[in-house]
Order: C-alpha cells, then sequence, then structure tokens
C-alpha cells in the first residue's frame, strides 16, 4: 500500500505544534487531544497507541495497582457495546481481525496500542475514542478480571527478583509515589471496587490528558482527518486532573531489606537513586548500569560471574520522569555470602577509575546506537519506544538520543558513579533463600 | 521487501533485501543431532560458550571487546541439538564483525582455562535452573513424549552437573568440527551487498570442510495418560504444560487443519483463543493459557503442548476449565464462524510481518530450515488460509487425544497434589 500525498502542516481543526526529524505533533483544537505522526511508507500496517499521563504514581494509599486495573478494564464493554450486544469492541477488533493489540501500565503513564493492517485505522481509532469515556465498571466485568490480575501479581511475586524489587522501593522511598510497584500489593487488589475505578477513570481518562500516536503507513492529511471525525467530540471534565505534590524526604543513611523464603536462590540487590528520565543525568546512569552489569566483558560480570562468585548479574534503571530507584542484581553462587558479595560489589564501584571504564564506554555507546537503529524499524517498536518520552512530556527527546549518547564521558560517569553510590543514599536488599 | 534463495557449498540460505537498509541481521543454523545423551548434552551446553572465549590471535577478552566496539553482536545458541549463530551490526561495521566471525569458526581455542571458567558458571546456571517452574514443567512433560534418545528428552540439573566436569577441550573440538561439517542454513537481512559479504564469509568458513550426511534417532514413547507433578515451595503459582504426542510431520496432509484448529483453542499470544475467551476472560482463573504444535519437523513427529498457570487454589478449577474447552473441541469441532474468523486472523499475522525485517527474517529463516523453497512456502501459507473446516475438525478429532494426555505441573504443587491426582 503506497501512499504518495505530500505531507501537510495545517490541518484544519488542528494546530500543528512541531516537526522533529519526522514526527510530527498537533493538538486537536476541540478537546487538546494530542497527537503525534510519523509514516513509514509501503508497509500496509499502521500502529497506533494511545498514552494517558496517569500511573502508579497517581494512586492513593491503599489503592496501590488502581491505574494497572483501570488498564485491564478497558479491554472490557464500553456504553456503546452493551448497546450493540457484544462484549468488548476492544477485544473484538483482535478476534475478528488477528490484529495485535495490549496495553501496559508504568509508574507515569497507561498505555494501549493496536497493530493491524492499514485499512483498519478507523476501527481502531474508534474503539480508542469510546473506551477513553465510555467503559462499563461494574461488577459482572470486573470480578472475574480481578482474578486474571492477581493471577498476574502472584506470576510476577513468584520471581525473587521482583520480590526484592517490591520491598528495595518501599524502603528507599517514604513518600514517595514511586515507592510501590505498578501492579500493586495483594491485599489492595483484593480490596478494589468498581466505584474506586471509576472514580480514577473519570479523574484522568480524558483527551487533554491523553497522546495519540499514529505510526506507519499512512500520511499526516489522512490520519489527522480521521482523528479529527472520530476524537473530535470527545469532551473534557470540568475538573482539573489531580496529581500528587509530594518531595520525597532526605535520605539519611543506608537502608536495608531482607526477604527470606524456602528457595535456593540468594540475592543482593543494591538500589541508589538516579535521576528523572530523559535528562542527560538519566542517560548516563544507564550508560554506566550498562558498564557495571551488562554482557560478558561488564566490570560486575568479569569480576563477579568470572570467578564464580556469583551466578549472573544484572541492573536496571526506570525510564520516569522523577528520580526513581536503579537496582543492580547479583545472584550468589552456591559458597558465596550476601554480606562477602556486598562488601565486593562496593569495593570494585568504589575503586574504578575514569581509565578502567574508558573502552567500556565507547563500546556500550556503540552497542546502545546499534540496537536503537534496530528499534526504528517497524511501526510498533517506535510506538513502544516514543511512550516512555511522551509520558516524560520531552517526545522529541526521541530523535536527540545519539547525540546526548555521544556527549558522555568517562570523567561524567565516574562523578555520577560517586554521587549515586555514595553509602548514605544507598538501599541494600537480600533475598536469602532458605531451602 | 524483496525475497531470494539461495545454495552454496555446504549451505542453502535465502535473503530479505531492502534498498539502502541500514541494519544487517542474519541467522545461521545447523543441525547437529544424532542420539541424545546426557554427555553430549552437556558438551553442547559448554559450546555455545567456548565458542565465544576466544579465537585466532584473540584471547576471550580480545574477542568480546572487538565485537562491542563495532556495536555489533554475535550470538550463539542451542536448542535441541540445533546450534544458532545470529549476527546484527549496522552495515558499515559489517566487514569487520564478518572477519571476526569467520575467524571464531576457523579458529576457535577451546582454551582448558576458559573451559573450566565455563564449567563452573553452567554449574551455577543449572542450579538455578531447579527453580525455573515453566521450563521444568515443559522439560517434564516432553521427557513423559519422547525416548531418551530424542532431542527433546532433556537431562535433570544433578545429571548435566555431574557430566559438564567431564567435558574436555577436545570435547569441544570434535562437536566444532562436526558443526563446519554440517549443512548450514543462512538468512540474512539487509541490501544486496550485505548478503554477498555474508554469503563470501560463510564460504569461507565452510571452505574444505567434507558434508556429512547425519543419522538421527527421534523416538515417541507410547501415548498415554500421565500427571507429573514436580513440587518448587519457593513460587506462587504452579506452571502447567498440558498435551500429548502427535504422530504428524509438516508436510502431512493433515498437518495445517490441525494447527489451524490450535489456533481456534488457544492461537499463542493474544486473547483469540476459546481457552483465553473462557478460562480467563470469563472465569478469571489464569492470566495467559495457549496452545500451539510444537517441534514438528519435516521428518520428526512432535507434540502439542498448552502453556497456563494457576494459583494453587484455583489449579483444580482452572484445569476442570482447560480440560472442558479441550474436549469440548474435539467433540464439536470448531464452528463456521471461527472458521472465517481464524482465515482472516492468520492472514493479519501474515501481513503484519511486513512491520518489521527482524521478525520476517526470523519467519523466513524457520521455513528454510525446514528446506522449504519459496514457492513451497507460498504454497503452504495459502494451504492454511485454505483448509477446510471439515479437515480441520477432523484433524482435532484424531490428534487432540483429550484421554491420552500428559498433565504436568511444577511449582508448588505439594498443596494441592491430592486434589489433582484425585480429579484427573
Amino acid at each position: 500500500m503506497t501512499k504518495t500525498k505530500q505531507q501537510t502542516k495545517n490541518i484544519p481543526g488542528f494546530t500543528f505544534v512541531k516537526k522533529v526529524k519526522d514526527i510530527s505533533q498537533y493538538t486537536l483544537k476541540s478537546n487538546g487531544l494530542t497527537i503525534l505522526h510519523k509514516q513509514i511508507p509501503n508497509t500496509g500496517v499502521i500502529t497506533t497507541n494511545i498514552t494517558y499521563k496517569v500511573g502508579a504514581r497517581d494512586e492513593l494509599l491503599g489503592e496501590t495497582g488502581l491505574a494497572h486495573m483501570l488498564e485491564h478494564m478497558l479491554f472490557k464493554p464500553t456504553k456503546q457495546d452493551l448497546k450493540r450486544k457484544i462484549d468488548s469492541s476492544a477485544m473484538q477488533f483482535e478476534r475478528e481481525t488477528g490484529c495485535v493489540l495490549n496495553a501496559n501500565t508504568w509508574k507515569d503513564r497507561t498505555t494501549y496500542f493496536f497493530n493491524y493492517p492499514a485499512d483498519h485505522l478507523s476501527r481502531a481509532l474508534q474503539i480508542e475514542a469510546e473506551r477513553m469515556l465510555d467503559v462499563v465498571l461494574t461488577d459482572k466485568e470486573f470480578l472475574p478480571e480481578r482474578g486474571n490480575v492477581l493471577s498476574e501479581f502472584d506470576m510476577y511475586n513468584g520471581d525473587p527478583y521482583f520480590a526484592l524489587s517490591v520491598q528495595m522501593v518501599c524502603s528507599a522511598f517514604h513518600s514517595s509515589p514511586y515507592g510501590h510497584e505498578t501492579i500493586g500489593f495483594r491485599e489492595d487488589i483484593e480490596r478494589y471496587t468498581p466505584k474506586k475505578l471509576d472514580r480514577f477513570y473519570k479523574h484522568y481518562y480524558r483527551p487533554d490528558n491523553a497522546t495519540l500516536t499514529i505510526v506507519g503507513d499512512i500520511t499526516n492529511n489522512e490520519a489527522l482527518t480521521k482523528i479529527k471525525e472520530i476524537f473530535g467530540g470527545l469532551k473534557n471534565p470540568n475538573t482539573p486532573i489531580p496529581r500528587h505534590d509530594i518531595q520525597e524526604p532526605t535520605q539519611e543513611g543506608m537502608r536495608r531489606v531482607e526477604i527470606k523464603r524456602p528457595s535456593s536462590t540468594n540475592l543482593l540487590a543494591i538500589g541508589i537513586k538516579h535521576d528523572g528520565f530523559p535528562e542527560q543525568g538519566w542517560f548516563n546512569s544507564s550508560i554506566l548500569f550498562s558498564i557495571l552489569v551488562s554482557g560478558p566483558d561488564s566490570i560486575l560480570h568479569k569480576q563477579l560471574v568470572d570467578t564464580g562468585l556469583a551466578s549472573s548479574v544484572e541492573g536496571s534503571t526506570e525510564p520516569t520522569s522523577e528520580t526513581n530507584l536503579g537496582m543492580i542484581f547479583v545472584t550468589l553462587a552456591p559458597g558465596s555470602t550476601h554480606a562477602d558479595i556486598e562488601s565486593k560489589v562496593i569495593e570494585i564501584i568504589d575503586s574504578l577509575t575514569a581509565k578502567d571504564i574508558t573502552k567500556l564506554l565507547k563500546k556500550v555507546i556503540q552497542s546502545e546506537l546499534t540496537s536503537e537503529l534496530f528499534a526504528r524499524g517497524s511501526s510498533i517498536q517506535i510506538a513502544m519506544d516514543l511512550t516512555e518520552y511522551i509520558s516524560a512530556n520531552s517526545w522529541e527527546t526521541y530523535n536527540k538520543t545519539e547525540e546526548i549518547l555521544k556527549s558522555i564521558r568517562p570523567t561524567d560517569l565516574i562523578a555520577l558513579k560517586n554521587k549515586l553510590f555514595d553509602q548514605t543514599q544507598m538501599t541494600i536488599g537480600y533475598f536469602i533463600g532458605t531451602k | 521487501m524483496k525475497y531470494t534463495t539461495f545454495e552454496g557449498n555446504g549451505y542453502t540460505g535465502g535473503s530479505i533485501t531492502r534498498k539502502s537498509e541500514r541494519t544487517v541481521h542474519c541467522r545461521i543454523t545447523t543441525d547437529i543431532h544424532t542420539e541424545h545423551t546426557a554427555t553430549k548434552s552437556a558438551i553442547e551446553h559448554l559450546y555455545t560458550d567456548a565458542l565465544l572465549s576466544g579465537a585466532g590471535k584473540y584471547n576471550r577478552e580480545e574477542f568480546i571487546d572487538a565485537i562491542n566496539m563495532l556495536g555489533a553482536s554475535i550470538g550463539v545458541s542451542m536448542g535441541n541439538s540445533r546450534l544458532t549463530i545470529t549476527l546484527r551490526s549496522i552495515e558499515e561495521n559489517l566487514p569487520k564483525l564478518l572477519k571476526l566471525f569467520e575467524v571464531m569458526m576457523r579458529e576457535p581455542k577451546f582454551i582448558p582455562s576458559e573451559i573450566k571458567r565455563i564449567q563452573g558458571q553452567t554449574k551455577n546456571e543449572l542450579i538455578e535452573h531447579k527453580e525455573n517452574a515453566k521450563a521444568i514443567a515443559q522439560e517434564n512433560f516432553e521427557n513423559s513424549l519422547y525416548t531418551a534418545g530424542d532431542r527433546r528428552y532433556t537431562n535433570t540439573s544433578d545429571q548435566l552437573q555431574k557430566e559438564i566436569v567431564r567435558v574436555t577441550p577436545l570435547d569441544l573440538k570434535n562437536l566444532h568440527k562436526t558443526i563446519l561439517a554440517c549443512k548450514w542454513t543462512v538468512t540474512v537481512g539487509s541490501d544486496t551487498e550485505a548478503v554477498t559479504k555474508i554469503r563470501k564469509a560463510v564460504e569461507n568458513c565452510k571452505q574444505g570442510t567434507r558434508p556429512i550426511k547425519m543419522v538421527r534417532i527421534h523416538a515417541q514413547k507410547a501415548r498415554e495418560q500421565k500427571i507429573i507433578l514436580e513440587n518448587i515451595p519457593s513460587k506462587q503459582n504452579i506452571e502447567f504444560a498440558i498435551g500429548t504426542s502427535v504422530p504428524l510431520t509438516l508436510h502431512h496432509p493433515d498437518y495445517l487443519p490441525f494447527v489451524f484448529g490450535l489456533s481456534v483453542l488457544g492461537k499463542w499470544g493474544g486473547f483469540t483463543g476459546r481457552l483465553m475467551s473462557t478460562v480467563r476472560e470469563k472465569e478469571g482463573l489464569t492470566y495467559g493459557i495457549y496452545a500451539k504444535a510444537e517441534s514438528v519437523e519435516s521428518e520428526e513427529q512432535g507434540h502439542y503442548r498448552i502453556m497456563t498457570f494457576f494459583a494453587p487454589d484455583k489449579a483444580v478449577q482452572g484445569l476442570t476449565s482447560t480440560l472442558r474447552e479441550l474436549k469440548k473441541i474435539h467433540k464439536s469441532g470448531i464452528t463456521q464462524e471461527e472458521y472465517k474468523r481464524f482465515q482472516t486472523i492468520l492472514k493479519t499475522q501474515q501481513t503484519l510481518l511486513a512491520d518489521s525485517l527482524t521478525s520476517s527474517v526470523d519467519t523466513l529463516h524457520g521455513y528454510l530450515c525446514a528446506d522449504f523453497s519459496l514457492s513451497e512456502i507460498e504454497e503452504y501459507r495459502n494451504r492454511l488460509l485454505t483448509v477446510t473446516r471439515k479437515e480441520i475438525n477432523l484433524a482435532l478429532k484424531n490428534y487432540l487425544q483429550p484421554d491420552k494426555l500428559i498433565i504436568s505441573g511444577a511449582g508448588p504443587t505439594q498443596v494441592i497434589k491430592k486434589d489433582i491426582l484425585a480429579n484427573f
């Protein structure tokens, strides 16, 4: 399916905001919906992705995981579906056409996407428009889905890494909304009600809190014309979008957590607080973590795994808009103790110099740039990758990562390392297998 | 995207090319299976890391450095005695990556000190594996379907730990010789220049090798109903693998009707299958439940497997619902509405491949490994969309065998063992 029409900036009903490389941003004048568009001609495939700026950070105490539960409910019937006497338009779309659909919730955002042959555009947009405001939240739909969410919770919680990371963030943050995992606590999930969900839904699901991304085999003109037709009549509530205004108290010493389970796994976790995404500091932290734990030539892999002290090392930084907890996990080899490995890791990181990491930095950046090039070859991958930038209010940074990565110097990372791995700011976790 | 196939000395392959494509994604696979033993399995376990642990003038560190400085990667994996090497690079670094690939294949070192390191690491991984409930449920399931000489048989972690320490550099060198001599299947996604360069590198690797014919053992056990439960108390859910052997090969006329029917039952991924609609959506018993045919080859018969998990307190109810759906589709087949709908679904699946060069290459590679030509691939895809409802329902009737199922569970099974054994 080849589209040859000229891309135009000024389309009635929209405000053109900006274009960075081949991605354009518009706002739908009638309700403030943000639209991003990128054309990939000749594939016959489109991905649409709608991101709401609502996630685990917007939840209240006792309601952790509510954003994620609501994400599940958007695959249930809408008011329009009840009139049509069907289960759910979203599910029916997949069941009738075989399009790829899914959703995910994270700390700052909730995202829904469809990947489908280009001739289904109208249908995909219609579903997103209807479920933005009209999902029916009743016990009949909610109770079986809560069972699924509990099953999902148990799936994650059986994993020692997940169980330990839940305890780590709880301890690392005392009032920050990042102090609980996105899926929430089992005890909270068991106490959700349709009423709680409905309140949350009405607060955050509205055109002026959403970004609709369209990537694929379609011109901006065709896409925007269709968006105006389908989303143009949606109204925002008159109330403002509720947001927590919280400042995490200063940490004044190392924090520790411990889990014991009848398992043969033994884990050490080291948590540090890194900058929000997509600030330069976040990229620096992410690259520092790669140097420490990513691949067989990383520093901790060589010193712990190659020497037989550990089975594996891994780590991650969170692409959230504000400071969050990055974690390094070390799976202990039989015979190693948590305390010994903890001392060893801290000693290795403390002693790192710019000279030690110069070559590794070059390799990690090269590898990142290649990975990005591969990730930018399919509409679904592009739309998914853009999501984190959208939720951090900085989608244009998606097109600047090469520049950001190439600007990182070894001395920057050593200075950062000294700041992040200051022991008074760290959180240490032990998963102790008692089997 | 343009599809082509090619053939050379000791290898066959294909490519998907796009003008001005900047990335290169290549898969090379060879099948070394003859007869599975714990010793061979241990050697294969070590080989993948050993191959990347030094070659020619490079020691391990220098070799990994050289690859990473290019921002490229060479991945080596082994599954069911099939070795797959994956090369990924940007086009301008491909020549340098291919030089490293050639050195790796022509002059691997297999240094004793490196082998010792890998033995230690593998042992640690095998210990960790004992708590991988999903993998254990599947391994126990497949071990109930295949004899010990079959490629799908898996030795226990304890058996492999004993064998790992006995592997010598000579064992690895001998395996490497076999790998060089076996036929390779090469699939490339990039532009035409990259394809030429990769073919040249492959020919350099194969130079001087003599093709060998492998005699392969593959044997399924007689079908029987069986429940296997492995207790892993640290887990929250019980992982299940449910199914039985299927006496079909890829080209058997019943295979595609059976695949179509299994998609209706539990299409892998997404929410379209009957199992997802009922066991998950209506009854809320699990987060995911899928079914598919596996390990069916051109010359080897395979099995079908339902993959799911349940909380211990929902395991009996979950299994009851799963078996109800299985028996229902076995008895009554798929409806005309499902038949039409899944024709569209399967067609869409093929259309969406165009969205990603990497996925297209991986799909093509799968076909080429099974010795399909491009026209046969086309024919095969069309056949999947044109099998009749009658053929599908007959295949489901003949091969689902709900009275001869293996039910393999791994997780906190102790608390529910009695109930499961009493109910199924």
